[in-house]
């Protein structure tokens, strides 16, 4: 190769080292244009791939946060929550090692000494447990803390977080909480958790009771939150967020009289515990106005727990149809009265009475001879409510029967009310229903009923709620005031009727001599149904009947009204009328006793959240006994419930978180025994009567919910 | 005019690229100054830009000794830098550092005491000078390119870029093979090659780009590409690049707030160190989007241009040298540092699949930033040395 030929090739070399230059300058500036028109889509059109990239950064620091409507609460007559919202959370402490932030930050607990430190301080956890807990399991992924890890409010949470030890993780619950356990469970209801199926975020559903019917009102509306956030998610505080607000649910106000009801529910206890009823209905209502104060049944339900709820579901208040039995002739005396048709002086056969070739019975088939149909009342004769009814005739009986809208569904607030129905073709059959059989209502329409021999003619719709107001209670909604229903009766008549049911109490041949008050004058109509097999044959046995009491007081200007009614008590330790009067006295007696203007008794404060030793000396100033069960720093559960009257217990149980530790029950009665048991959830099995004289576990000594407890009496 | 008699120093120091280079890190401590103060990581502020400062100063002192070497001395140094980064790429596959093998799954680092270094950064210029060589050498025996010869000397430059191809496949560190790659393909263009190879050469490259993206985007495309060995985090980056807004792993996550920054820049940006996008290493890989964020389009686009100019005053340079194994280098250099702008910018707002390759002279990291200086330093020693070598050609010329 020569020289010349050289410098032709490297000429060529160096022509095509120039074409690659301005090629590949062309190139640079076909890809940094490519480059640039990309950037400015991204930077100022702030699309990507036909996302919304301006939307995405919003989205990325304004976040989105729903917030949670807080569902209303239900309230007592002094706005007293039966159930309300808590904003809790749980804890858990992660311990593995590989758990790390973006950041590479440790998310697990690193100084465990100071972890357990800050948990003994703000949780009901001591230092050496919380640091036990941290350690036992090295190799556990995350740990627990019980109980104490459990129903933490937000504000303990803040100070915990607030020292910003790594690893600790709450876990939001949302949680209703019924203050007051088995409290009008039925009337109040169940709220529980779901899925909303539209955030997927989880939610309260009423399931029952006024949670059930008023879950729309409760439920209110959650709002947005758009906040602004920093790298790491905190919120920027400068940064103006916008919100939807939440609107919270509104807030169900009902008629319950807490110390009436918890004294109610005591008694409801007492009697459940004493016969096991198959069914136990109790309601007090104001006879002026209709308002129920107090409400309970048994088999009933712990919502917090939920303990029972598997017993009963439905509401036997309501939705319970029975034939209701010898309360029936109230109405037969009322519509005789009104009717122009009742002559009490008159005398007739008491004992059998045919219609065709039935039988219409007395309780006592003997009867008790020729005696006056005012006489045959206080008697409960079945007899003499034949002949009224076959005096006044099954067309005026029937109209009176549609007049007290006894086979009417008169609960409006109530869902899946059955309105009840009766066999009224025959004579006998017409005269069965003057007595109360072959005849089926609820326990809901009788109370009505019962309103219009009250109140003097005017029936009152039996009202649960007294009104609905919004989340700040400062408006109301929608108001349940007195709802007259109808006049069935005159005045004069109720009146009348009244008379003869005082005549029921207090005659010596009256049959409902239990139900006197010392002190008021009580006007009551007892009640003995035999229970419809479902075949139309009547259940045979000594339990297959209803036992019911009508009653109201004082006789002349009734202020309560109340019914209780108890369905095949499956002991019977004595007669029928007795243990009714044990949840019928005591119950009108207080109601009376407050309506009269009495001051209100002491009411027992509320101390769950205190320490056991401020608890003790609050109680010690207002002249309560109190007995400490555990060891923990906070109170967790009281017996009896804040507000209720002070002399409704000996004295206040106080429990407190951690291990529980068995009190000196020496003297305690029965009553204070199966207050413990139900407390702190423990078996007792007694022996012998009066009060404690032994116990099988000693004072001091530790013991848990398995645990049985053996005492003497004496 | 036989060989300029008056050269000054000013003539002979290309005074744009260093404009170029120094405006570049500037902006580039700015810009890790801007990550690490949000950014509460591992290290301070003042420790992130101190560091990248005595990286610049090392970097500068390395551009200032390669310009003392002349083409002849470079050449004669060739085999040594090859060697040396040859060994340093294996060597690094057995002391690699095992806290980033963790976080990158790559086997690409040294650790030593604080600082980190990453060999295949280095020998990225000792790749470019070995292919110039090779390619210098070629055309000076074999002057008339025949289609024979340009088979042998593609075979040639193949051969010295297979070792570092298996070490890198080795280390696990696919985006840098892909800058490698870069730089071969430019010198494969600019080595003379004939048209009759580069055309179908090209047109295939493109024809397996697009089977490798149909591969990928398909199942069964997947398992043959994962017999092949390629890795799921290599398939999630392609999956991230084609569905960013989909994929919330960390590559996708990664990029996604990359594009939240720049989207958040807007035309003008939020401002000097004002950032609400958290993007992570941004310090590093991301660290366009802090450019795009704080100073939006502008500042993003003049950065761009800072680049261009940089890359056009290499070019430039590369024309006018006379030196062959210069030029060769040139492209080399010019290859690598558009490669990387071009990789890097483009994955930061989605145009291309994202691999962890840094901005020149911008991101944090020493290696990178030492073997980009080492690269100018070249460039630089190529105008400093312009005179005469025994393959200059000037004579001819003047």
């Amino acid at each position: 190769m020569n020289e010349r030929q050289k410098i032709q090739q490297s000429d060529k070399a160096a022509k095509s080292r120039r074409n690659f230059g301005r090629i590949l300058l062309l190139f640079v500036v076909i890809v940094f244009g490519l480059i640039i028109v990309s950037f400015a889509q991204k930077a100022i059109f702030k699309t990507a791939n036909h996302v919304n990239l301006s939307r995405q950064t919003q989205h990325l620091y304004n976040k989105t946060s729903i917030i949670k409507a807080r569902r209303g609460s239900i309230y007592d007559d002094k706005q007293q929550p039966l159930a309300e919202d808590t904003n809790t959370y749980s804890m858990y402490a992660v311990l593995d090692r590989s758990q790390v932030t973006d950041r590479k930050r440790p998310a697990y607990v690193q100084d465990k000494r100071k972890t357990a430190q800050v948990l003994s301080q703000n949780l009901p956890i001591s230092e050496q447990r919380a640091y036990q807990v941290l350690t036992e399991h090295p190799r556990a992924f995350q740990v627990e803390f019980g109980n104490a890890g459990n129903n933490i409010p937000l504000a303990v949470k803040q100070k915990i977080e607030s020292h910003r030890l790594p690893g600790l993780m709450f876990i939001p619950q949302q949680a209703r909480l019924y203050p007051n356990g088995v409290f009008a469970s039925h009337v109040v209801g169940l709220a529980s958790s779901t899925t909303d199926p539209k955030t997927k975020q989880p939610m309260l559903v009423g399931q029952m009771g006024i949670e059930k019917t008023f879950n729309a009102e409760l439920t209110g509306r959650n709002g947005l939150k758009k906040s602004q956030h920093d790298n790491y998610g905190y919120q920027i505080p400068s940064e103006k967020g916008t919100e939807l607000q939440a609107r919270n649910g509104d807030n169900v106000h009902t008629n319950i009289n807490s110390s009436l009801e918890l004294l109610l529910e005591n008694q409801m206890n007492k009697v459940d515990a004493e016969v096991h009823p198959k069914v136990l209905n109790a309601m007090l209502m104001d006879a002026k106005t209709g308002k129920i104060v107090a409400a309970a049944q048994r088999p009933s339900f712990n919502p917090t727990t939920g303990t029972g709820l598997d017993n009963v579901w439905r509401d036997t208040l309501t939705q319970d149809l029975y034939e209701p039995g010898s309360t029936m002739k109230i109405f037969t005396m009322a519509a005789s009265i009104d009717s122009g048709n009742y002559r009490g002086s008159d005398l007739y056969q008491s004992g059998i009475y045919k219609i065709g070739n039935q039988i219409v019975p007395d309780w006592n088939r003997n009867g008790w001879g020729d005696i006056s149909y005012d006489k045959g009342f206080a008697l409960s004769s079945n007899v003499a409510m034949a002949h009224l009814e076959e005096n006044m005739g099954p067309k005026t009986w029937n109209n009176y029967i549609q007049r007290f809208q006894l086979l009417k569904n008169n609960a409006s607030n109530f869902d899946q009310q059955p309105t009840g129905s009766m066999q009224f073709q025959q004579p006998i059959e017409q005269a069965n229903t003057a007595f109360g059989q072959g005849i089926s209502v609820t326990a809901l329409q009788m109370l009505q009923g019962f309103s219009a021999i009250a109140n003097d003619g005017e029936m009152l719709k039996p009202q649960m709620i007294n009104r609905v107001t919004t989340a700040d209670n400062q408006h109301t909604v929608k108001n349940y005031g007195k709802t007259v229903v109808g006049h069935p009766i005159s005045a004069k008549t109720a009146a009348a009727v009244r008379k003869h049911m005082e005549d029921v109490v207090y005659k010596p041949y009256g049959i409902g001599q239990d139900f006197q008050i010392p002190g008021y004058r009580v006007a009551a109509k007892t009640g003995t149904a035999q229970i419809s097999d479902g075949s139309g044959q009547y259940e045979n046995g000594a339990d297959s009947y209803l036992y019911s009491v009508a009653g109201m007081a004082p006789a002349k200007h009734p202020r309560y009204v109340m019914y209780v009614t108890m369905k095949q008590p499956q002991l019977a330790t004595q007669p029928a009328t007795k243990v009714l009067a044990e949840i019928f006295n005591p119950v009108m007696q207080q109601a009376l006793s407050v309506s009269k203007g009495r001051p209100e008794q002491v009411r027992i404060p509320n101390l769950v959240g205190k320490s056991p030793m401020d608890a003790q000396q609050l109680l010690n100033q207002k002249q309560m006994a109190s007995v400490v069960i555990g060891t923990g720093h906070a109170i967790t559960k009281q017996s009896p419930a804040a507000a209720a009257p002070k002399d409704l217990a000996s004295r206040i149980i106080l429990m407190t978180d951690g291990p529980m530790t068995m009190p000196d029950l020496n003297g305690w009665s029965r009553d204070d025994l199966n207050d413990l048991a139900r407390l702190v959830n423990i078996k007792i099995n007694f022996t012998g009567d009066g009060h404690v004289s032994d116990q099988s576990i000693k004072p001091g000594q530790q013991f848990d919910e398995k645990s049985t407890l053996d005492v003497s009496l004496k | 005019m036989f060989r300029r008699g008056s050269v000054t120093t000013d003539n002979r120091i290309d005074w744009s690229i260093i404009f170029c280079v120094l405006m570049l890190a500037l902006i580039g401590l700015g810009s890790i100054y801007v990550a690490a103060s949000h950014d509460t990581g591992t290290t301070s502020v003042v420790k992130a830009v101190v560091s990248q400062l005595i990286w610049y100063a090392i970097g500068t002192i390395a551009i200032v000794v390669i310009m003392q070497f002349d083409s002849e001395q470079l050449w004669k140094l060739v085999p040594y830098a090859y060697g040396v980064g040859l060994f340093l790429l294996f060597a690094v596959l057995f002391l690699y550092s095992r806290s980033y093998f963790v976080q990158t799954g790559a086997k690409s680092w040294f650790a030593i005491g604080p600082f980190t270094f990453q060999p295949s950064e280095i020998m990225k210029p000792a790749y470019i000078l070995m292919e110039a060589k090779v390619i210098t050498e070629h055309n000076h025996n074999q002057p008339v390119h025949t289609i024979r010869g340009d088979w042998k000397l593609i075979g040639k430059l193949l051969l010295w870029t297979l070792p570092i191809v298996i070490l890198l496949r080795l280390q696990n560190d696919f985006g840098t093979t892909v800058v490698f790659l870069a730089i071969l393909g430019g010198l494969l263009i600019v080595s003379g090659i004939s048209w009759k190879i580069l055309g179908p050469g090209i047109l295939l490259f493109i024809a397996m780009v697009a089977t490798a993206v149909a591969l990928v985007a398909t199942k069964p495309g997947r398992v043959f590409l994962g017999h092949l060995g390629f890795q799921d985090y290599q398939f999630a980056r392609i999956d991230s690049w084609l569905h960013p807004a989909s994929d919330s792993s960390n590559q996708g996550f990664q990029l996604w707030q990359s594009m939240k920054a720049v989207g958040s820049g807007g035309l003008t940006g939020t401002g000097f160190n004002v950032s609400k996008v958290y993007v992570p290493v941004r310090e590093s890989d991301m660290i366009f989007s802090v450019m795009g964020e704080n100073f939006g389009f502008v500042g993003g686009t003049l950065l761009i241009l800072l680049y261009f100019l940089l890359i056009y005053e290499m070019i430039k340079v590369t024309f006018q040298t006379k030196n062959v194994f210069y030029a060769y280098i040139s492209t080399g250099v010019i290859m690598m540092i558009l490669f990387h702008v071009v990789e890097n910018i483009g994955m930061s707002i989605d145009l291309i699949p994202m691999t962890g390759i840094p901005l020149p002279f911008i991101s944090q990291g020493g290696s990178a930033l030492i073997g980009n200086m080492i690269g100018i330093g070249l460039i630089m020693s190529m105008q400093y040395h312009n005179q005469s070598s025994m393959f200059s050609t000037e004579k001819q010329f003047s």
